[in-house]
């Protein structure tokens, strides 16, 4: 048993410890953003309910009981910005897979069908040529009356799809060139196959990491409209509910502000950063820049010729 | 040259007539009658019925939007009902304020970031430059309204050195209105620049590179006309390219700082249109929100053509 299993966790090891010879970035945020998911995900099980209200005990400091003080009803901070993360995460989890996945479809027919992309890419540019908030606070406006409140997710969907079609059209275009494509048209195999088994798989990395941009855009901006008051309602916490709530009180209760701020600059920094180390692993070319970065480094050699070019955006 | 701008300019006709198209359609979505907004609560049903015919909210919608849309041709967008004047007139009337937003952030965080890009390629392993990158991540992950909040509790509730909200416009007094514009810029710049300084480290590390580089030191210049001469040149484009596919997300946080700012722009005008259920002045305001971002981007790839040769000859 240990004979399998050892050869199988050195291997991880080693990978893990090149990786953190060559960033350590993607490990400690990644590391970072594990801990945030698991927090929101049993946090709430061990904090007091972010709802049961203590109007007595409302806008206190931070005490052994309530360690980042109270808000305005008195209810728990801590255990409030906790549950929001589920919430907010949530909502980010759902936004990012429906947009993700509408727009690699869309890329992926824009992409292969060239006389389809005159239309699909005309709607995109359309649709991305307006401020994407400005864009969101409409279509939430216009939508809440039959959809309450999954106008925001249907609206914050409708808005990062384009992004993402962009991306994963460019890469098509690109991929249907190559010579394995033309190959299997040459054997005959139908369009939609093609797209299937033999362009979907290497766009796999591509659309992952644009995956974890969507999901950092996606928290800015439910928090930003939840500031707003179009988000989920209360008495159901989200990062920026509580932001807009803190608002009235931000003299007498600095931390109630502060809090969920520092919780949706945390969670978008991992997901950020995450993101870019990604792209840096899939990307060999980045990849090499990075280890010879790494080398030269260790091996201090100073100087204008010593710095290496990364990777361009 | 000339071709490719009067394709640009027919796409982006294309683009505004869709926006338009789709905005129109959108907003008819929107519960409640305008009508209703205006005359509040207690009006009787026969009041807004008469209003609503008045105001042409009674015809069919294929009516309207060709009356819309007839009336977007030739450049008038309808009549506010919460303005009180036509809608092409309450926009330009607001736009003033969030061009002036627009223009200082522009300008400071590509001045503050060339530098600041510079040192960061010069000494790639100092601290200062790490701590710099550090900075500019913090910049992109940080929502602009939180950061706005936490600005005005410590300058301008904690240190009261600078005011909590309003605005004055820079024509009619430049001192007092700088006071007035520090915070909103700040908050907005934070966000730019990082976003400038990362991309321009990226293109001035690749340029580094490119030979030319290499024979510029070689003629014997000096180390700074390399750096400012030769580098800085080219690799301003790609900043030029993020400029205007950013200048979006620009305008949308300036349409939020605007809000909390209660600073009278477009987005401030677009929250209260929202807030009285005015479509349309909410259709004109996206529509010149569109305008003006294509418009940019229009400007960008001009500007692109006559800084670079080598993108006119495709």
């Amino acid at each position: 048993m240990t004979s399998q299993v050892e050869p199988y966790m050195g291997r991880i090891g080693r990978l893990i410890a090149g990786q953190w010879r060559r960033d350590r970035a993607l490990l400690v945020w990644g590391a970072i953003l594990i801990a945030i998911v698991v927090v929101s995900l049993i946090g709430p099980f061990f904090l007091q309910s972010p709802t049961s209200q203590s109007p007595a005990d409302r806008l206190y400091g931070p005490s052994g009981q309530n360690l980042l003080g109270t808000d305005q009803f008195g209810r728990d901070i801590l255990s409030r910005v906790v549950s929001a993360g589920r919430v907010s995460l949530g909502v980010g989890a759902i936004i990012t897979v429906c947009a993700v996945g509408v727009g690699t479809m869309l890329g992926l027919i824009a992409g292969y069908y060239r006389a389809s992309s005159v239309v699909i890419m005309r709607i995109m540019d359309a649709m991305m040529s307006f401020p994407a908030i400005v864009l969101a606070i409409t279509l939430v406006i216009a939508l809440s009356s039959q959809a309450g409140a999954l106008a925001l997710v249907i609206a914050l969907i409708i808005v990062f799809v384009p992004y993402v079609a962009r991306v994963v059209r460019s890469r098509t275009l690109s991929l249907a060139e190559r010579g394995f494509v033309t190959a299997a048209r040459g054997s005959g195999v139908r369009g939609w196959k093609i797209i299937v088994i033999h362009i979907l798989p290497n766009l796999l990395p591509t659309i992952m990491v644009q995956a974890t941009f969507v999901y950092a855009q996606a928290l800015l901006s439910d928090a930003a409209l939840s500031f707003l008051g179009l988000g989920v309602p209360p008495p159901t916490p989200t990062w920026g509910n509580m932001i807009a709530d803190a608002r009235n009180y931000i003299e007498s209760a600095p931390l109630f502000i502060i809090s969920p701020g520092v919780a949706i600059v945390v969670a978008v920094m991992a997901f950020n950063v995450v993101g870019d180390s990604l792209r840096t692993l899939i990307d060999p070319r980045a990849r090499s820049v990075a280890d010879l970065r790494a080398a030269q480094r260790r091996h201090k050699i100073a100087g204008h010729q010593a710095y290496v070019a990364s990777e361009s955006r | 040259m000339l071709g490719m701008v009067l394709r640009r300019f027919r796409d982006m006709v294309i683009v505004l007539v869709l926006v338009g198209t789709v905005m129109f359609f959108i907003l008819q979505l929107i519960p409640g009658s305008p009508a209703r907004a205006i005359l509040g609560e207690y009006a009787t049903e026969s009041q807004v019925a008469a209003l609503e015919a008045e105001l042409g909210y009674d015809r069919p919608v294929h009516e309207q939007f060709f009356d819309w849309f007839g009336g977007m041709v030739t450049g008038d967008l309808g009549y506010s009902t919460s303005m009180g004047r036509g809608v092409t007139e309450a926009v330009f009337q607001h736009l003033g304020p969030t061009l002036v937003l627009a223009l200082a952030t522009t300008v400071l965080s590509v001045a503050i970031a060339i530098p600041l890009a510079m040192h960061t390629v010069h000494k790639p392993d100092a601290w200062s430059s790490r701590l710099l990158m550090g900075l500019s991540n913090l910049g992109l992950a940080t929502p602009n309204f939180w950061l706005a909040l936490v600005l005005v509790l410590i300058f301008a509730v904690n240190l009261n050195i600078l005011p909590t909200s309003g605005y004055i416009s820079p024509l009619s007094d430049p001192l007092w209105s700088v006071w007035y514009l520090v915070l909103p810029v700040v908050v907005l710049i934070s966000n730019l620049l990082a976003l400038l300084v990362m991309t321009l480290r990226e293109s001035l590390s690749s340029e580094l590179l490119s030979s030319y580089i290499r024979t510029a030191r070689a003629k014997g210049l000096s180390e700074s006309k390399v750096q400012y001469r030769h580098l800085l040149r080219n690799a301003l484009l790609p900043v030029i390219t993020v400029i205007g596919s950013n200048f979006g997300t620009l305008l949308g946080g300036i349409v939020i700082i605007e809000i909390i700012f209660v600073i009278p722009g477009m987005g401030w005008a677009l929250n209260n249109g929202i807030l009285a259920r005015d479509l349309p002045l909410i259709l004109g305001i996206t529509l010149v929100s569109a305008l003006i971002f294509v418009l940019i981007n229009l400007l960008v790839d001009i500007a692109y053509g006559i800084i670079d040769p080598r993108v006119r000859v495709q």
